[in-house]
């Protein structure tokens, strides 16, 4: 068939198209969805002067000139309408456009749009007017209407307020016009009568069944509105937390003998002017058990618990607490905290199947750099800025290799990636959704690294902290260049080879030379058994029956994806009964044919194990040209606002919220991310290393500072000990930023070391013993609770980093860990290696409020439920830890006493002897009576007292 | 004894522990900018209102039941069968063609009401009376796993805890010895989205539905999976209960220390408690025919809806049932028989299900919810099918001081979009916390330094629909 579309193109040639007859039904049926009257990105394609306008982006039409045209480039080349919507343009249409935009985009504008405006400004008067000019004129009138709002014409209503637009088209629900009166703020009590419920019902109607005209009078707002950008006062800036944090003189005490370090100073003067003091050091057994559960979230073993009781020298705490910082475990623990912080997650995008999952491949890179990163004790302010704008620290896209640090900036980026975006499918990859992964992001990075939300300033600016709404689309566009919603990036081209590009280029020119060789040979090989295997197939194909055979026949030796419907049917019946399988193959050829074919085989093996790989890194860096940032007026990507500069919160910096972008950026970046992370880890950043030792702090002690670790503005809770805090901080800035100094000088004050035991005085002053008058009880985070009992039974493997472990479900609804060649015992690793799950964590830990992500998770829950207690009774993996302690300690000269050094850490005293030999007694007597023999019984008691160690308050708390 | 010499308690333990003074508590977290106290039990909890239901048993018909085939009828469909439809649809996926295709389905007037309903649901079609008919649901997206976020937490992403997460969370549960929220899924696996669906978000995981399973063991680590001699479990109990007393006695003052000793004897209690309510042994002949259960093709949908019951008259508050594995209502072809096949499967075991609550008095306090998270086009896909559609669905609602025999809402010609009387999802779930007894902008939660809602109004605008409640605006 010839192309139809030759003709058409030779019928319409004659004719200059026109908007209204020839493009605005191209338009309406292919664009309307999004460029209608939804106006995505700011593009409104219903009239010839909006569609010359252009985007929120600039202009999409240049008159006269189709190839320099945005829009045109988007159709042609098919990037417009988006793949998902699966709407073909055909030729013809797109030619038509060209040809439109090239005559110099005419239009009949004037004469339709006011036959539209004539019988909307109709309805409008009809149906709205009344209601608006009885109930709304008194302040929404006239030349200066209240908040900017005239109701007067349909034109001036749809101009909207001061803020944006009140209306949506046709969803009364959504529209704020309509809000406000169901809510009863408009109009105001006491102004006027309220709308009657008639009223609201016809406002209602009228706002679902209406389509609007376009506002021809729309310009470009150049100047915010002072809802957008408050000024604010400079008592606003006097909010404790936004002032940079000074260290004051440590405080003079009365219990001086109880100063070890500052923190001591400043507690016990905090204390003391409640006429408190602190309690008494814990015993050394108690404080060695706390110390190593803090620090690597495992239980010191008997030897490492009799070295330490037997260290009477002085600094015995201090070697304890320096072998520990110095493991590898210590690392992993940490480090597993700040991946909350991160929201980290191996899925990809949904994470909705429970069944089945999809991993970001290599995402645990980011894993084990964070862990490297606590064991190498990074600087803390570097590891942010790695974190935040590796990618910008050094030239990786024309450098011929990767350096090791070039590559763990790149994997450092991970941070950003670790977030919840769901853009791979292609119904799901639209303006709207692209930008909620920047709006999850800005809520990631204000609540992780700032402790501050801003989350409220996209729609509206802050109602209690000083944060403009333009702040937030400042910050926003620090990060627009990367995460670029004009330029996007779908999360599955969103990652890097682990070499530099040339390096990429020669694998990929050696592998495809071993290529050429293997298929050499394979052709040899096929050469030889290709008559076997047609006889072997013939020979098969005479089972089936003779009207279907030569079909049959050619469907087989069709290409799957070529087979028309009957070969696919009569493939899918009979491939698998004529399949011929290697075995015969063998068995029916001459012996010389066969050893020299396996030769082949064996030859292609070993050539393909001279082929090179390489992994790949989940990164983020800048995509295509920086694009126009602009507020978004009520959050809204449909409705943009003025244009925005990067920059931070006014309120937090002394140049008026402006970035010092570095002199010098490497080629393809804005440089804008680290001029941001260089702001955030300034020593002049009043927030930065106050959070981050307050999480810290909250680790160590289960309860910061600051209570709530994720807000330190008005709405947050107010520091518990301010100097204490800035002391912190600023010690930790003076000292590099150093994490394991900063653990050192916790974990070596009196305020660690003191006992947990209750006093009634002190409890009946400070009843949440929020000025540490004593230790608080913790229970142990889920990871720790399953690596314990790992650690106890013997059967942890310790081996450090990796691919995660794949974490398979099971048709009963259990999760099971899988082994493979990487993860023999993958029952035995510790938790942090554990498939990480965004929305379907290990079963078992979630059990223990390991969190589902949705962000991040700033702090964790420490519930205490009764499927805590399932768990611990019934749940497989206890059963068979249980069995291999019992099993462990058999051997031993005194069974009882080595089960609680292994859990507790400790010898029991004479009346838990009893109570175990008892229940070890009457257990057995029970499997005795239900006829086990006398060795399985005494070993099934055993076990179950071992469960009952494993689950008792005692293991499950550190004192 | 236990108590003896307690100390003073803090005012976050006696709350705990109490639960009282619940809502006045997530205010004052607003106020005082303190971290809030949060409820960690399932004791029964005062709501803000005196409740018309009590509980709340969910069918979530998933895929998108397709309402001018099952609740909306749309004459002018047949009467343009085939035309295009004149302003075109909002299509997302392939294979649709702007073309509209009638209802293969009779319909026809159901009870004293003339309910109209189609033929494929003759069981729920005699139980019209009884049913609130909202014809004007719309929601936010075509998508299903963004569609059932919306359905089952007022927002299209993943995250936010389910509505009988909230429910647990602010009722607790009459029966401590059952949790308060229940989902019974079909045994052959999970629907799409699976657990998100009820995920407890960001609440504490105790309120997050436990799966009891309607075939094998009811609740995942209820008994181990090796059976113990008898008295073994007791024994073990008795003896960490004695390490547990004996550490509580070292530790004074610490409350939580005290609850987790009772999770114990609660884990032992549930675990008979559990294995009795799912019983279903001594159901009389009738009821097991109520439920189709004497039906191979109603049977299992049937015992989950006869589970449902038992749970709630023994005092779970919210129970969650599934109608198969995937989405079974996802009919983008082959509408013709697919559709009457999942019918055949659900329509009868529902009915009994509202006409055994009613029977044993229990309908006036037990709402019971059928809805799918979205509706399909008045346009075909495939040529036989319909896809997804956003702007118009169906679904009723039945009991729990909802409006009886009462058809409410409009869609246009086509059933394409919802008119008259719109409802938004977040305004259904604001008025079944209002029926429940709960205010949906004063059940708060602090996350992530903003105090969150079942609903979020602030954002969605939700509002309690009164035209759907029996007696209206003063109920």
């Amino acid at each position: 068939m010839k192309a139809p579309w030759l003709f058409a193109v030779a019928a319409t040639l004659a004719a200059q198209p026109r908007f209204e007859k020839d493009i605005l039904p191209i338009f309406t049926a292919n664009c309307f969805a999004c460029h209608g009257g939804r106006s995505m990105v700011g593009l409104d394609l219903r009239t010839g002067s909006s569609a010359l306008r252009g985007s929120d982006q600039g202009p999409v039409i240049v008159k006269g000139d189709a190839s320099g045209s945005l829009l045109y480039q988007k159709i042609s080349q098919r990037l417009m309408p988006p793949p998902a919507f699966n709407l073909k343009l055909t030729d013809p249409e797109i030619e038509t456009v060209k040809r439109w935009i090239d005559a110099g985009s005419p239009s009949d504008e004037a004469e339709s749009a006011a036959r539209r405006w004539k019988e909307q400004a109709a309805r409008f008067d009809k149906e709205a007017l009344p209601i608006l000019k009885a109930r709304c004129f008194q302040c929404h009138a006239g030349d200066k209407p209240m908040a900017g709002l005239d109701l007067r014409t349909l034109e001036s209503l749809l101009r909207g307020s001061a803020n944006g637009p009140v209306i949506e088209e046709g969803v009364a629900d959504k529209s704020i016009l309509v809000r406000r009166i169901t809510n009863k703020s408009m109009p105001p009590p006491g102004a006027g009568s309220p709308v009657t419920e008639d009223e609201l019902r016809a406002l209602r109607r009228w706002i679902d069944t209406t389509s609007f005209p376009v506002l021809t009078t729309r310009k470009e707002r150049t100047s915010f509105t002072k809802a957008e950008a408050p000024d604010y006062a400079e008592k606003d800036r006097l909010w404790w937390a936004f002032q940079k944090p000074v260290k004051k003189p440590v405080p003079a005490v009365h219990a001086r003998q109880r100063v070890r370090t500052p923190i001591d100073a400043f507690a016990l003067s905090a204390l003391e002017t409640k006429g408190l003091s602190l309690s008494p050091d814990a015993s050394p057994q108690t404080w060695i058990r706390r110390a190593y559960l803090d620090l690597t979230g495992l239980p010191p073993s008997p030897k490492e618990l009799e070295e330490y009781l037997a260290d009477k020298g002085p600094g015995a705490n201090q070697r304890v607490i320096d072998k520990l910082l110095d493991s590898p475990h210590y690392a992993e623990r940490w480090g597993r905290s700040w991946l909350d912080v991160a929201g980290y997650s191996d899925a990809a995008g949904f994470d909705n199947c429970f069944p089945v999952v999809e991993v970001y491949e290599g995402m645990w890179r980011y894993r084990d750099y964070v862990i490297n990163a606590f064991r190498q004790d990074k600087p803390f302010d570097r590891f942010l800025v790695e974190q935040l704008a590796g990618d910008e620290l050094y030239d990786w896209r024309n450098a011929k290799t990767y350096t090791p640090e070039m590559r763990d900036a790149l994997i450092a980026t991970g941070y950003l990636r670790s977030i919840y975006d769901r853009t791979d499918a292609d119904i799901v990859n639209l303006v709207n959704e692209r930008y909620d992964v920047l709006f999850d992001l800005m809520e990631k990075v204000s609540t992780g690294l700032l402790g501050i939300t801003v989350n409220c300033a996209r729609c509206h600016s802050h109602k209690f902290d000083p944060i403009a709404q333009r702040d937030y689309y400042r910050l926003q566009a620090v990060f627009l260049p990367a995460f670029n919603p004009m330029n996007w990036k779908q999360p599955k081209n969103r990652w890097l080879p682990d070499v530099a590009k040339q390096e990429e280029e020669e694998i990929k020119a050696h592998n495809a030379e071993i290529d050429r060789q293997i298929a050499d040979l394979r052709k040899q090989v096929d050469r030889i058994r290709k008559p076997y295997e047609d006889k072997l197939l013939e020979a098969k194909l005479g089972n089936i029956p003779e009207p279907i055979r030569a079909e049959t026949r050619t469907a087989l030796k069709t290409a799957a994806d070529s087979r028309n419907e009957v070969q696919k049917f009569l493939a899918s019946k009979f491939e698998k009964q004529l399949k011929v399988a290697p075995e015969e193959l063998d068995k029916a050829m001459t012996t010389d044919h066969r050893s020299f074919t396996h030769k082949l085989d064996e030859q292609i093996q070993t050539f393909t194990a001279y082929k090179r790989t390489f992994g790949k890194i989940q990164a983020l860096w800048d995509v295509g040209p920086p694009p126009v940032s602009r507020l978004l007026q009520r959050g809204a990507v449909e409705s943009p606002g003025p244009k925005v500069t990067p920059g931070v919160p006014g309120v937090l910096s002394s140049s008026n919220g402006d970035l010092q972008r570095p002199a010098e950026t490497p080629e393809g970046s804005t440089g804008l991310r680290l001029a941001f992370a260089k702001w955030l880890t300034s020593r002049d950043n009043p927030l930065t290393a106050r959070v981050f030792v307050n999480r810290v702090w909250q680790q160590h002690f289960g309860r910061g500072i600051v209570e709530t670790l994720e807000n330190f503005g008005r709405m947050g809770a107010t520091p518990s000990n301010q100097g204490l805090l800035d002391w912190l901080a600023v010690d930790f800035m003076e000292h590099g930023w150093s994490v394991k100094r900063l653990h050192k000088l916790i974990m070596t004050s009196s305020v660690y070391l003191q006992s947990s035991a209750y006093r009634e005085d002190a409890a009946n002053i400070d009843p949440e013993n929020k000025l540490l008058w004593r230790r608080d009880l913790m229970r142990l985070d889920a990871e720790s609770v399953r690596d314990s009992i790992l650690a106890a039974s013997g059967k942890l493997d310790r081996t450090v980093g990796g691919s995660p472990i794949i974490l398979k479900v099971r048709p009963d609804g259990l999760q099971e860990l899988v082994a493979d060649e990487q993860h023999p015992n993958p029952n035995f690793r510790r938790s942090l290696y554990i498939l990480s799950r965004r929305n379907y964590p290990h079963q078992f830990l979630q059990v223990f409020d390991f969190p589902t992500i949705q962000i991040n998770c700033v702090r964790r829950s420490r519930s205490a439920t009764p499927l805590q207690s399932l768990a611990l009774m019934n749940d497989e993996f206890v059963l068979e830890e249980a069995r291999y302690l019992a099993d462990r300690v058999r051997s031993a000269s005194d069974p009882i006493e080595q089960a609680y050094l292994l859990t507790l850490a400790r010898r029991p005293d004479r009346e838990e002897r009893n109570l175990a030999t008892e229940h070890i007694r009457k257990q057995t007597a029970i499997y005795l009576l239900a006829n086990a023999t006398p060795d399985t019984a005494r070993t099934k008691a055993m076990a179950s007292f071992c469960q009952m160690l494993l689950s008792s308050n005692e293991f499950l708390y550190i004192d | 004894m236990l108590r003896q010499g307690l100390p003073r308690l803090s005012r976050r333990s006696l709350l705990e522990m109490t639960g009282l003074g619940f809502g006045r508590l997530a205010l004052e977290g607003i106020l005082q900018a303190q971290t809030p106290r949060i409820p960690q039990d399932l004791k029964p909890r005062q709501p803000h209102f005196p409740p018309a239901a009590k509980a709340i048993i969910q069918l979530v018909h998933n895929g998108g039941p397709s309402q001018m085939d099952l609740f909306d009828p749309k004459p002018m469909l047949a009467k343009m069968a085939g035309k295009p439809h004149p302003d075109g649809v909002e299509i997302h996926q392939p294979n649709n063609a702007n073309v509209l295709l009638p209802s293969p389905f009779q319909f026809q007037h159901y009870g004293q009401s003339g309910m109209e309903m189609a033929e494929i649901l003759p069981e729920i079609g005699k139980m019209a009376d009884e049913l609130c008919l909202i014809r004007s649901m719309y929601t936010e997206h075509n998508n299903h796993p963004e569609g059932l976020n919306m359905l089952h937490t007022c927002k299209i992403f993943p995250g936010r805890p389910v509505l009988g997460a909230w429910v647990s969370y602010a009722l607790g549960s009459v029966n401590q010895n059952l949790p308060g929220y229940v989902v019974l899924r079909d045994p052959e696996g999970y629907p799409v989205s699976g657990k998100q669906l009820w995920s407890n978000g960001y609440l504490p995981a105790l309120y997050q539905g436990v799966e009891f399973s309607s075939s094998g063991v009811p609740v995942f680590n209820l008994s181990p999976a090796d059976p113990l001699p008898p008295g073994a479990q007791k024994t073990s109990l008795d003896y960490l209960q004695q390490l547990n007393r004996k550490h509580q006695r070292e530790h004074p003052g610490e409350f939580e220390l005290e609850a987790r000793i009772q999770n114990y004897e609660l884990a032992a209690r549930m675990q008979l408690a559990a294995t009795d309510v799912l019983d279903l042994s001594k159901e009389t002949e009738a009821t097991r025919k109520l439920y189709g259960l004497d039906n191979p093709q109603t049977a299992s949908f049937g015992m989950r809806c006869l589970m449902a019951r038992k749970l709630v008259e023994a005092g779970v508050r919210f129970v969650q049932i599934f109608p198969g594995v995937g989405q079974p209502w996802d009919t983008h072809s082959k509408l013709k028989t697919d559709l009457p096949n999942i019918c055949a499967k659900t329509d009868l075991p529902s009915a009994g299900l509202i006409r055994d609550l009613k029977s044993r008095g229990l309908l006036d306090s037990t709402i019971v919810m059928w809805a799918g998270e979205f509706g399909r086009l008045p346009t075909t896909q495939n040529s036989d099918g319909r896809d997804h559609n956003r702007n118009a669905f169906s679904l009723f609602m039945a009991g729990g001081g909802f409006r009886r025999g009462f058809t409410y809402g409009e869609t246009d010609d086509f059933g394409y979009k919802a008119t008259v009387n719109r409802v938004s999802v977040p305004n259904l779930q604001a008025t079944i916390l209002r029926l429940l007894g709960i205010d949906h902008r004063k059940l708060t939660f602090p996350h992530a330094g903003r105090d969150e809602t079942p609903t979020d109004a602030t954002v969605t605008g939700a509002e309690v629909v009164k035209d759907l409640i029996a007696g209206g605006a003063t109920a």
